[in-house]
């Protein structure tokens, strides 16, 4: 009986051993494509700094939150940490990562995007590889709707979409994500933005969601989707590659695939439209993968050198340009050869500099639920633009005070 | 090594998982559903009844009820029934048995998140079922899944196609059991088919019967990898079910206390069901016992 306990003992103090140079990270690149570029990537930095081992975890983006949130509750979380744009606030908020302030100050300059890291003018996370949500057409089908270019105002697409509209269900101008979680509101937002249309005011204190700018620009979003195709993102994506859709919001991922796989019509990528057309109007939606500490990691120092390690504009380089995705965080990364030829890759690093993403607020998921439901509601005619709106900003502005 | 109390520790690890995995859990969450506990932050503030209280005036914890329930009425009946009728087609010489059997009890080994991924791409626009169905009806258009009056419908006919083979295969395993001499009995009697099927067949399959709605019951209140797979309990929150509320509410806002109340709401509410269910059976079984002495 001794031994056994005893035994089990020395098994216990075997596992809670300190292993000096092992850093863990959990991460979200897992397709084939991918994978074996983070695994070079850590190879690199461990053959840069001998003796130190990482470990990487593979998450997937529909349950990495909920095992990262268990992590953090269990008290376990890595040392290296990718997080999605708009998860940052909320585990910033409640104290779980690291204050990188004073430690990006060096990095502040190179990276762009540190909005949806900076809480309280706190920097919680350094922004790694970002993403804009622009549109994709389909040539063949703009000019069988007799449009010689891409449309640049509200009114021109909502035209393409008309007159492609006779061709259904075979063709469709304009393909609409409709009740998806955590999606619909990324569709919505660039629309509500180009109006000139905000969530909160500036000091985070009132929703702003029901101005007559974001009742015209919801308007405009249910009208528009009357006459769309209605799917979710992965049938929208699959309707553009197969030539049904002339219109499509969507993201690097789309333009990876039809770059795998060129299809048989021709295809461009465009800025956001606008309700007047005009350039500093076209906002849309960024997000992007974000590096962040948990402030309970035992390794703080090793794991900044490991951050610093995978935004470093060379790493960056290497990464984006294997991995087929145009927007690398980093300035000098950006100003590569590889993205500025190609017309597609320069699209979506202009439509980056013209991006929002969420506003930084600890409640964030539930204004994004409210949000959301005010877009189905109006879509689903259950109240018009303006009570969907002004039933999600009572809503919001009564979480803003809690 | 061997000494006498090595036999208390060979049941160890199993008391342990049991105590960790199974114990811990369903009494922490239980005190969990009277306090205001946030999973990130740790904080944990008594609130009593608050918890309930709030539950039951949430339009959105209400809907998620109804939701539910609607989906036990929608596939319970329908699932058991069909279940029972394909066994008894099944338990005759028919030709092509065995592949008939096969046929039906794929869907159930299955992982249901695959059959959730196909069924979500049959019931999206431009499906042949769809363009089928299409040529009849006047289709919501965006595909089964994007309104909020076929969605719901849409995931119950799939359950049921889902579940069914598991239960076939109970009722056969229960049809077999009939012995065979009742049947004969029933013959020299004279009794037609339908005599047979009332007081031979149905008395001894009947504690399978009741095993099978018990399940089944409790699995249908249980909906949620389909919501998951499928439509996140939208369009307009029509596929919101129990269990799918509780996860958003856990694991989306972080409010476990609440989250905790609702999964003891919904553990009442089934054993609630579960007891009815169990007198509704017992009282008439009671009256037919003879007949099934042997099953």
């Amino acid at each position: 009986m001794r031994k056994a306990v005893l035994l089990a003992l020395l098994l216990f103090s075997a596992c809670s051993k300190k292993e000096t140079g092992k850093l863990t990270w959990w991460q979200f690149w897992t397709d084939p494509q991918t994978k074996p570029l983070i695994t070079e990537l850590v190879a690199k930095f461990e053959n840069e700094n001998p003796g130190i081992k990482v470990e990487v975890t593979d998450l997937t983006w529909a349950d990495g939150h909920e095992k990262i949130t268990v992590a953090f509750s269990a008290g376990q979380p890595p040392d290296v940490l990718e997080l999605g744009s708009d998860w940052i606030y909320e585990y910033a908020s409640n104290k779980l990562l690291l204050d990188l302030t004073p430690k990006a100050e060096s990095l502040k300059k190179d990276l762009l995007f540190w909005q949806p890291a900076t809480l309280d003018e706190k920097v919680y996370a350094v922004p790694w590889i970002l993403g804009a949500r622009l549109m994709f057409y389909n040539f063949d089908l703009l000019n069988k709707a007799g449009f010689a270019d891409v449309p640049v105002k509200w009114d021109e697409l909502d035209k393409l979409n008309k007159k492609l509209a006779k061709f259904r269900p075979e063709i469709y101008g304009f393909g609409a994500n409709a009740s998806e979680r955590h999606r619909l509101y990324k569709k919505f937002l660039p629309f509500l933005w180009s109006a000139g249309g905000e969530i909160l005011s500036e000091d985070g204190k009132t929703c702003l969601l029901n101005s007559p700018e974001g009742v015209q620009a919801l308007k405009f979003y249910v009208e528009l989707c009357e006459r769309s195709l209605l799917a979710t993102q992965a049938n929208l994506d699959d309707a553009f590659l197969q030539g049904k859709l002339a219109s499509v919001i969507s993201g690097d991922w789309l333009l990876k695939k039809l770059k795998n796989a060129p299809p048989k019509f021709g295809y461009t990528t465009a800025l956001m439209p606008s309700p007047d057309g005009q350039l500093y109007r076209r906002t849309s939606f960024a997000g992007g993968e974000f590096l962040a500490i948990p402030a309970k990691s035992k390794k703080k120092d090793l794991a900044w050198r490991f951050v610093q390690f995978l935004v470093r504009p060379d790493n960056q380089v290497y990464f984006c340009k294997n991995a087929l995705i145009p927007t690398p965080s980093s300035v000098a990364a950006q100003a590569d050869t590889f993205f500025l030829s190609d017309a597609n890759y320069k699209t979506f690093i202009e439509q980056l500099q013209l991006a929002q993403s969420s506003p930084p607020h600890p409640h964030w998921v539930e204004i994004e639920q409210a949000i959301e439901e005010a877009v189905e509601q109006a879509m689903y005619k259950k109240k018009s633009a303006k009570e969907a709106l002004d039933d999600a900003a009572a809503k919001i502005n009564a979480l803003l005070k809690s | 090594m061997a000494g006498k109390n090595t036999g208390y520790l060979l049941p160890l690890p199993w008391t342990l998982t049991l105590l960790l995995i199974w114990i811990f859990p369903l009494v922490w969450s239980l005190v969990l559903a009277f306090a205001d506990y946030n999973l990130l932050s740790g904080e944990l503030n008594w609130i009593g009844l608050e918890n309930f209280r709030r539950l039951l005036s949430d339009p959105s914890f209400q809907r998620a009820l109804w939701n539910t329930f609607l989906f036990v009425i929608g596939t319970l009946p329908f699932t058991t029934l069909f279940a029972l009728l394909l066994a008894l087609a099944l338990n005759r010489p028919v030709w092509g048995k065995n592949f008939f059997k096969a046929s039906f009890f794929i869907p159930t080994i299955t992982s249901l998140v695959v059959v959730a991924l196909i069924f979500t791409k049959l019931y999206s626009e431009g499906s042949w079922l769809y363009r089928f169905l299409g040529q009849f009806f006047n289709l919501p258009s965006g595909g089964f899944l994007l309104s909020d009056k076929t969605a719901l419908p849409s995931i119950m006919i799939m359950d049921i196609w889902a579940a069914i083979g598991y239960y076939i295969l109970l009722f056969l395993v229960a049809l077999q059991n009939v012995p065979q001499e009742l049947y004969e009995a029933a013959k020299v009697e004279g009794a037609n088919s339908w005599q047979t099927f009332w007081a031979v067949t149905f008395p001894s399959i009947k504690p399978m019967l009741f095993f099978i709605v018990t399940l089944n019951t409790i699995k249908s209140f249980q909906v949620f990898t389909e919501v998951f797979v499928m439509t996140k309990g939208g369009p307009l929150g029509s596929t919101t079910t129990a269990v799918y509320f509780i996860y958003e509410e856990g694991l989306h806002r972080f409010k476990m206390g609440y989250a905790s109340a609702a999964a003891y709401l919904l553990f009442a509410i089934i054993a609630l069901f579960s007891y009815f269910l169990f007198k509704s059976f017992k009282s008439e079984s009671e009256v037919l016992a003879p007949a099934q002495t042997k099953a």
